[in-house]
């Protein structure tokens, strides 16, 4: 029977989701004139507590359904109340119309869509699955026992790998705010001033915010190394430092050894030399 | 020793990642006011400040974690106490 450590439960699933749920709620209802923008992160934070694992197809896949909305410019509110007053009261006036989509809403909701179907398709939960069954875990216990991969393939969970998908999206979320504002600071400048502005600070400031997350997260995760991982970092470290002092010194050793070894032999051929002559 | 100087590379790696990033901010303000040439320079500048920060902050981590290991395994001897001289007549 084998005696497993007790160990501190673990932070539940639903925390970090919740936390930047939450945060992309409010960085895309910034960004979004009504509340269709809410459905995508609210189904974030309602599969927090259910764990479902067709979850983030399922985020995927509204996001194009909420922008497509987004569009007629009626928001969920609008909708239910038309509905509550069986059409009566009429739609609400100041609207843009039904559809108005241009080429960039037409592009990014099927960037979206696609994005979506991909995950869906389950890409990323089939490769785990083959990876884990090509490869049977070989564990201490129970050697070729059960699966390993115990948790749900949702993408925000406790952990380093998803702790930065969740930064990522956080970035990413911070990055339209940012791209909105640039855009609207400048209104009277031309169509293609606003297009740079819009590509650079997309590309540059999502690299930006990267590199400053990357930094965060790899200190954070670096003053958890332990102490055999330390150790080949300074060894690694140290040879990336004084590779080529090393290398000279080896080559010197090793013709060192070379000479020595060919003197000795010089030497006991010239004795057997002598031995034969005597 | 070490570990003053550990805290200090860590302090410096701190420092060249936040200038790599400013001077990666500034980079983007002279590429969106059509420096383009300009912005470029600094933004190579930048990333290799960012890089060498970074390099920095992870070797001083693990300087850092190594010499804790160390101080485990073999702690500083412990001083003498001194002999305190019997009362006479004791």
């Amino acid at each position: 029977m084998s005696q497993h450590a007790v160990k501190a439960p673990p932070t539940p699933d639903f925390v970090p989701t919740l936390a930047w749920a939450a945060a992309l709620m409010v960085l895309l209802q910034l960004t979004g004139s009504t509340s269709w923008m809410l459905v995508p992160p609210g189904l974030l934070a309602l599969g927090a507590f259910v764990s479902w694992q067709r979850l983030p197809g399922a985020f995927f896949a509204s996001m194009p359904i909420s922008l497509w909305f987004e569009t007629t410019g009626f928001g969920i509110e609008d909708i239910a109340y038309v509905i509550m007053m069986m059409g009566d009261a009429g739609l609400p006036q100041n609207r843009k119309g039904y559809v108005s989509m241009g080429i960039e809403n037409l592009a990014s909701i099927v960037l979206w869509f696609a994005l979506g179907m991909v995950w869906i398709g389950g890409f990323r939960e089939l490769a785990l699955r083959t990876m884990v069954n090509s490869d049977p875990f070989p564990g201490p216990s129970d050697r070729f026992g059960p699966c390993p991969y115990t948790r749900s393939l949702i993408p925000a969970q406790t952990g380093r790998r998803q702790s930065s998908i969740g930064l990522a999206m956080l970035s990413i979320g911070i990055l339209i705010v940012m791209i909105m504002q640039f855009s609207n600071l400048y209104p009277e400048i031309s169509y293609y001033s606003i297009l740079r502005i819009r590509f650079v600070t997309l590309v540059g400031g999502a690299l930006l915010v990267m590199l400053a997350v990357r930094a965060v997260t790899g200190y954070l995760h670096w003053r958890a190394m332990p102490q055999l991982e330390a150790e080949m970092v300074l060894q690694e470290g140290g040879w990336r430092e004084g590779s080529r002092e090393f290398t000279a010194l080896n080559r010197w050793l090793s013709w060192a050894r070379l000479s020595a070894r060919m003197r000795g032999e010089r030497q006991w051929k010239r004795l057997l030399g002598r031995r034969k002559q005597s | 020793m070490i570990r003053w100087s550990g805290w200090l590379r860590e302090i410096l790696g701190w420092i060249l990642v936040l200038v790599g990033l400013y001077g990666f901010f500034m980079a983007l303000g002279l590429i969106v006011n059509r420096q383009v040439i300009g912005g470029t320079v600094v933004g190579v500048l930048s990333v290799f400040m960012y890089r060498s920060g970074v390099g920095f902050l992870k070797m001083a981590v693990a300087a850092r974690i190594c010499q804790q290991a160390q101080d485990r395994v073999y702690p500083a001897p412990a001083r003498p106490t001194p002999v305190r001289p019997g009362r006479p007549g004791a």
